[in-house]
């Protein structure tokens, strides 16, 4: 029963998302006086008929997704005998249709048959739908108002505007335009100082002054980036089950620095895509194929691998078509798409070009847990890069090991006159041994203090008395320190007798709970570790600390001795010289820094020679493999070059091309998106036909072939715009204009839009004063409730940061797929699972929870609270909302916050006990009115 | 729901890896709202009849072989090798050589004058037996937990689609503009293993996301006055 409900309600939800819209664009705002098929009939198909009537199982066999189907169904010029005018009037005793739904408007049949009456014409153009056509620069439209155009983007604005009988509006203020500039170019607010200036900055070119330096700020590539993740469905872990994290920021930084040094959009995309196969590729190209790489991989046991893979791959080309093409591919992985004109071969062509890929098994068939494991590379930053190269070059300047013949060290025994440990009781018997006995803690410091012979000592002895060992037999020692009359003595290395597999004697010295220096399985024998200094010591006292500090706890030494040599040999005891033990100890430590070296996810060509294939499957089912077919383009799109070999750089290149249709349009949209609030083609996810259609054709043309032949200048593109006498309008939307443009398709005003998810939480920051400033490095984890990420096992937990990293921009909080950060998503922020064009703003009750009581939020009232007070002089209210809006209060907004502040005040100096949790009643009621401050809408709002 | 992707059975193997939880999806009928989310097309939509759905999503649960599903000629060869007609083709993990079927340890019996099969397990269902209507026809392809979760949740194995409740949301709205249309209570201490993704809007506006309530803390994320 309610299996059958759902199916209907599925259908009719599939058909009926985007069509209002296109009513709204093509009917209303321009209505043709000649009846036309695109604008007039195609809408009403669209949204009535195609969810039966198009494909190639459509009902009844009638198509009227193509233009051989409509014309199989009326007579040219003569409605009443048109099968299709008498279907959809009810007429011929037959069901009426659209069956199962409420019938056609009369508006909607008269158009139906004013066409056909007209003779039914359709026109070239919509035989091949606009996005599928490359595009040619267009003229840039005369205008009346010649006044208002500052570049030819306002001629295109203008001429429609002027077509609908509108004017644009006046320019915004500049408290408005320059925070309106900060938030759309850098995401974050100007500071009261740069407002100043750029008020009573009176050169000509003022604004253009804020958009150089806002462009060439730091963090404009933080803010192009955070846009670009939620295509490249960047996040910190697998997805699916465990949700293990991963390590992959290093992509993130990748995509910052390239916005901000400005990469040409052809190389961006072709690094991302392809960037392991350009000829030297370096360590940055590969780390851009990360955009790859970040598809979700289901690592749970009993996985069929190839299947997972497969899903990656679909992954992987649903997100390159989706991102670059705009387009909906992924549709046809089951059948052929319904609407647009890619086949289901197309689509396994496409992915076939992500079938060449490397991976490894790894794991065991037997207990069904094997795992395609993709590359990694070790991505060191500049100080770690500075160290390795340093370690390098003193590993590279030893002295070649010689063959002498070494003389085995003469040691002399020591005798300890003092011993002390944290724990354990220590005693020295008659021959200088020292035992331990009473409690075996889980970790442990022995110090031992020692007469020294006063002459140039070399080195150390420690031996351990078989046997003895609390803790299964072993011991970890984690740690040697030895001090020389109350100064500490550099050791140089460290070499012993036996060390158990892992645990070698050169990491005696290095004091890593994960490691050490043990011996097990051979704890009942006799060993000895020797310890070499740097320098020779010469000194009286000598004073030895044993630390043992390891995870695996309780491995503590039971009894041991120590002596002393002068042998300028020491490790001589073992068999190595001072030169090999020197280059063990730095090897080490190199093997060491490397362990903790990032890693990037990236991709490597498993035969770069191959042409990739994929299999097509019959419904999309992993089991059913139809036909083998070579990686290739779409057929209605051009083809990669002949003799090219279709390898994933021969698709990125594809895309970047010059007669590619979509790519430069798809892009262009974006930036104006970014910057307008909403794209010329509203639904940037989807050009194909049940996108809705540009509002701008030929503005988006003209853009997108700027884009295109000027060198894909990313920055360039939004230095434009945000030039224009368009961008800079007042958003100010006049009672006439919101009923004849709701949505602002024309442009008559400047756009309004409440921030992004990670931006509201900047924003608050940096008015708060509270925001870290850092860009890039490791994901963070800022103040989340308790319990969000609670995992079914794994054993990951969020551990709140603190310090700066409490405070970074939302852009780099730890992003987990299973576990979204709760005060993003509340805020149409997605979860990184699949890759997302447009986050569709939604107002609902829990944004004004997560505003008012997210403990993050509060601590941001507090800090804006404190600014307020210390900052804001004698008018710290003015102070305060000139902070969280970039604008001065009127009288009436003033008095309101003067209102606001002084009754808190009073309600919390008559409950003194709630007004000590924020510090008393005067910072309590500060702290309210600045948490009321970080609520506003403007706050949240760019204007 | 496609019906082609159903319709392979499913296999003991993955009984005890689907589901989880307890998801509730609360609708009513239609009420127009200010949202840009709800537009024209539900002025087309048929007269919904349901008023609300609850849909409980338990993950961990006894097997339906155990309770609705009554299967005679499994029990019948219960405890004999899987014979070969049923293994070929098919992918099953874990599993090494030839397994053993495994029938239902249960007495099955009639109930209600639907005459229902219902095992012993649920001594008083035949008492609503006739107002319950069990379905018998749903498979799936998916063996491991988070994919078959999703599957169950948004019909689709990987994520990015919207859930039951989001569709409901969106098709049918909610009675009060100002709660949320799809409810999603969660029971036990851990999420599923499918994420948050079983009450993800997917594509629609997050409007239609499943609101959570949680059984530890607060029950609705930032709903407690801070300190002060």
């Amino acid at each position: 029963m309610f299996a059958t409900t759902r199916v209907k309600w599925l259908g009719f939800a599939f058909a009926a998302l985007p069509y209002p819209f296109i009513a709204a664009g093509a009917g209303q705002l321009a209505p043709q006086p000649k009846a036309s098929f695109t604008h007039d009939v195609q809408p009403i198909f669209k949204a009535h008929c195609l969810s039966c009537h198009a494909g190639n199982s459509a009902q009844g066999g009638l198509r009227l997704d193509t233009p051989e189907g409509v014309l199989k169904a009326v007579v040219k010029g003569d409605p009443e005998k048109s099968e299709l005018l008498r279907r959809i009037q009810g007429h011929g005793g037959l069901p009426r249709m659209p069956m199962g739904f409420a019938p056609l408007s009369n508006a909607q049949i008269t158009a139906v048959k004013n066409w056909i009456a007209q003779g039914a014409r359709i026109d070239s153009a919509t035989r091949k739908h606009w996005a599928y056509v490359a595009p040619v620069l267009p003229k840039v439209p005369a205008v009346r108002l010649k006044t208002w155009v500052r570049n030819p983007i306002d001629s295109f604005v203008l001429a429609r505007l002027e077509k609908e009988g509108l004017k644009p509006s006046p320019e915004a203020s500049r408290e408005t335009l320059i925070r309106r500039l900060s938030l759309d170019i850098i995401g974050l607010p100007p500071t009261p100082s740069e407002t100043d200036a750029f008020l009573r900055d009176k050169s000509p070119n003022a604004y253009e002054k804020v958009v150089d330096r806002l462009l060439a700020s730091p963090h404009y590539g933080e803010k192009m980036a955070q846009k670009w993740l939620d295509l490249a469905r960047y996040a910190d872990s697998d997805g699916f089950e465990k949700d293990l994290t991963r390590t992959a920021y290093k992509y993130r930084d990748w995509t910052i620095d390239a916005f901000n040094r400005n990469k040409p959009f052809d190389q961006f995309t072709i690094e991302q895509i392809a960037g392991d196969q350009l000829p030297n590729a370096t360590i940055d190209n590969l780390i851009a194929t990360g955009f790859c790489r970040n598809a979700m991989t289901n690592r749970e046991d009993g996985v069929d691998q190839a299947e997972a893979y497969l899903n990656v791959e679909v992954d992987r080309v649903s997100t390159v078509a989706t991102t670059f093409m705009g387009s909906t591919l992924a549709c046809a992985r089951c059948h052929d798409h319904k609407y647009d004109p890619f086949s289901q071969k197309d689509f396994y062509r496409m992915t076939a070009f992500f079938s060449n890929d490397l991976y490894t098994p790894k794991g065991n068939p037997v207990y069904s847990n094997v795992k395609w494991e993709e590359p990694e590379i070790k991505v060191p930053n500049k100080e770690q890069a500075a160290k390795l190269a340093i370690l390098e070059k003193a590993i590279a300047a030893l002295p070649k090991p010689t063959v002498d013949t070494l003389v085995p060290p003469e040691w002399t025994g020591a005798n300890p006159t003092n011993v002390e440990a944290e724990k354990a009781k220590l005693d020295v018997d008659p021959i200088g041994t020292i035992i331990a006995t009473g409690v075996n803690a889980p970790t442990e410091l022995y110090k031992v203090s020692l007469d020294a012979p006063n002459e140039s000592l070399t080195g150390l002895r420690l031996e351990t008395i078989a046997g003895r060992n609390p803790g299964n037999l072993n011991f970890v020692i984690t740690n040697i320190r030895v001090l020389a009359d109350g100064k500490e003595v550099p050791l140089l290395g460290s070499s012993a007798d036996f060390s158990q597999s892992d645990f070698d004697a050169s990491k005696a010295l290095h004091g890593d709970a994960d490691n050490g220096w043990a011996v097990s399985p051979k704890g009942t024998d006799y060993h000895a570790l020797v310890a070499s200094f740097a320098q020779p010591v010469k000194a009286q006292k000598l004073q030895v600390w044993i630390a043992m500090r390891s995870k695996y706890v309780g491995h503590n030494l039971g009894a041991f001795r120590l002596s002393v040599t002068r042998s300028p040999e020491p490790h001589a005891e073992h068999g190595k010289s001072i030169a090999a033990v020197r280059r063990d100890a730095l090897v080490a430590q190199k093997m060491e820094l490397e362990r903790t070296l990032p890693s990037a996810l990236i991709l490597r060509e498993r035969d770069p020679k191959a042409t990739p294939q994929e299999w097509l499957r019959t419904r999309g089912e992993f089991l059913s493999k139809a036909e083998l077919l070579t990686a290739g383009t779409p057929t209605f799109l051009p083809a990669i070059p002949q003799g090219v070999r279709p390898s994933r750089l021969a698709l990125a290149k594809w895309l970047v091309a010059k007669d590619n249709p979509l790519t430069a349009r798809v892009q262009a949209n974006r930036l104006w998106e970014g910057l307008f609030g909403t794209g010329l083609v509203e639904t940037s996810e989807d050009f194909g036909t049940q996108g809705t259609p540009p509002s701008h054709p030929e503005l988006l043309d003209w853009l997108a072939v700027r884009l295109r032949d000027g060198g894909w200048n990313v920055k360039d593109t939004i230095r434009l715009i945000v030039c224009s006498a368009a961008y800079r309008q007042s958003s100010v939307a006049t009672p006439a204009l919101l009923r004849k443009d709701p949505n602002n398709r024309l442009l008559a005003r400047g756009s309004r839009f409440r921030l992004e998810a990670e931006t509201i939480r900047d924003n608050a920051l940096t008015v708060a004063g509270l925001l870290s400033r850092r860009v890039g490095g490791p994901s963070v984890m800022p103040d989340q409730p308790d319990g969000v990420w609670d995992i079914p096992y794994g054993g990951e937990r969020w551990m709140r940061a603190d310090g700066e990293n409490r405070w970074r921009r939302g852009l780099y909080t730890t992003w987990k797929r299973s576990a979204p950060y709760p005060a993003f998503v509340a805020f149409d922020a997605t979860s990184r699972e699949a890759c997302t064009v447009r986050r569709i703003r939604t107002n609902t009750p829990l944004q004004a929870l997560a505003l008012l009581n997210d403990t993050g939020m509060i601590a941001a009232a507090e800090a804006l609270a404190g600014r307020m007070a210390k900052e804001g002089g004698k008018d710290p209210l003015r102070y305060g909302f000139r902070l969280a809006t970039g604008r001065q209060p009127n009288a009436k907004e003033l008095l309101r916050l003067q209102t606001l502040k002084n009754g808190l005040l009073t309600r919390y100096r008559r409950s003194p006990i709630e007004a000590a949790k924020l510090g008393g009643p005067e910072k309590a009621a500060m702290t309210l009115t600045a948490n009321v401050l970080l609520n506003l809408d403007e706050t949240i709002t760019r204007e | 729901m496609n019906e082609d992707s159903l319709k392979e059975i499913t296999r003991r193997t993955l009984f005890k890896q689907i589901g989880y939880g307890l998801g509730g999806v609360a609708l009513s009928s239609i009420l127009a709202s200010e949202g840009f989310a709800q537009t024209a097309p539900l002025a087309q939509s048929p007269k919904p009849k349901a008023k609300n759905v609850i849909f409980l999503f338990m993950a961990g649960a006894p097997s339906q072989l155990d309770m609705f599903d009554y299967k005679p000629t499994l029990t019948k060869y219960s405890g004999q090798a899987c014979p070969e007609e049923i293994m070929k083709g098919e992918r099953f993990a874990f599993i090494q050589g030839t397994p053993k079927l495994l029938g239902s340890p249960h007495e099955f019996a009639q109930v209600g004058q639907s005459g229902q099969w219902v095992s012993s397990l649920m001594p008083h269902f035949k008492e609503i037996a006739d107002d319950v209507a069990v379905v018998r026809s749903m498979s799936t392809d998916q063996f491991n937990h988070a994919p078959a979760q999703l599957f169950m949740n948004t019909g689709f194995q990987n994520p990015g689609r919207p859930a039951l409740g989001s569709w409901l949301s969106y098709g049918i709205g909610t009675e009060n503009k100002d709660l949320p249309g799809f409810v999603v209570l969660l029971s036990g201490a851990n999420a599923p293993d499918g994420g948050k993704a079983c009450w993800s809007n997917g594509f629609l506006p997050s409007i239609h996301q499943g609101v959570e309530l949680r059984s530890q803390g607060d029950p609705v994320l930032f709903v407690s006055n801070p300190d002060g």
